[in-house]
């Protein structure tokens, strides 16, 4: 599985969508996806990836594409 | 801290709250011994064994969140104890991401309005030393204390029941919904094992919350929470 699969599985996990509709998605830009449902997302990122993120990048993980260029700070490229 | 007496069975409750979380600590006195519930801060839960002169003997967790249990790898390292729990709150505390620490600098900076950034760092406790699925009763000078395990706000949460008194960690909460959608939440396990429970709970049950002041169960409150 490439890291954009397992990338798009756990949004999709998370916030039960399709592919299709995730670039669109941003925090609290769905009922899902606010405080308690963004470290979730967090958390099952760091698990998926191995990587522990510092709490300002939790910070500036602020929609679907804006994670994939916090994750390259860790060594994750999503492609 | 707080002390509350219940002249009738002589038995002190004391209440502590740890400024971090505002979360509840529970003390109850015994004669030369005392009970821990939910540990959250080892500084205040000291001060509170050198006044009254007595040493914790059990420690008693209501579920595995960081902000109940942030105080037990100190007391552990001071006293003996024994640390008794369900068993899959004792499997939440050996995890940092379940027991909510790996995350609580994120979750204190939302509850400060994302004003404040709070320095928060990650733990894991030991298992505990006694645990259980369903029910367990133990004995403290002469008392009975059940627990039950009761799952929804966490898979590990229950409740410990003790004189009239129940304590409940972060179910009833005196001004919030129960969460089921943190770490270990089930809003399914809540509908279907737990509410029906708190829903016998009767009128007059001192309740003692994981956060804010102790109080009587009542028509009101079970209006309030949706218990009907």
């Amino acid at each position: 599985m490439t890291n954009l699969e397992k990338y798009n599985k756990v949004f999709r996990g998370m916030f039960r969508k399709k592919d299709e509709e995730l670039p669109a998605l941003k925090y609290r830009g769905i009922p899902l996806w606010d405080s308690i449902g963004h470290m979730d997302l967090v958390g099952e990122l760091e698990e998926t990836f191995d990587i522990r993120m510092d709490t300002q990048d939790v910070l500036d993980f602020t929609s679907y594409e804006k994670g994939q260029e916090v994750l390259g700070r860790y060594g994750v490229v999503i492609e | 801290m707080e002390l509350s007496l219940n002249k009738e069975e002589q038995t002190n409750l004391i209440r502590l709250v740890d400024p971090a979380a505002d979360s509840n600590c529970y003390v109850i006195l015994g004669k030369k011994t005392c009970i821990v519930i939910d540990p959250n801060n080892f500084k205040l839960l000291e001060q509170v064994f050198q006044k009254w002169d007595r040493k914790p003997s059990v420690v008693l967790l209501t579920h595995g969140h960081c902000d109940h249990i942030s105080g037990l790898n100190e007391l552990r390292s001071h006293y003996k104890v024994t640390v008794v729990a369900t068993s899959a709150c004792s499997e939440e505390m050996q995890n940092a991401r379940a027991n909510m620490s790996r995350m609580m600098e994120m979750f204190l900076y939302y509850k400060s309005g994302e004003t404040k950034l709070t320095s928060y760092a990650p733990f894991v406790c030991k298992a505990a030393d006694l645990h259980f699925t369903d029910t367990m009763t133990l004995s403290f000078e002469g008392k009975s204390i059940r627990m039950k395990a009761l799952p929804g706000h966490t898979h590990g949460s229950g409740v410990i029941c003790y004189e009239d008194m129940i304590f409940c960690g972060d179910y009833l909460l005196p001004n919030e919904q129960v969460v089921t959608r943190l770490p270990g939440g089930s809003e399914e396990e809540y509908e279907r094992d737990t509410k029906p429970w708190l829903m016998g709970i009767p009128d007059g049950t001192m309740i003692c919350p994981g956060h804010g002041k102790p109080y009587q169960m009542s028509e009101e409150v079970r209006s309030r929470h949706d218990l009907r």
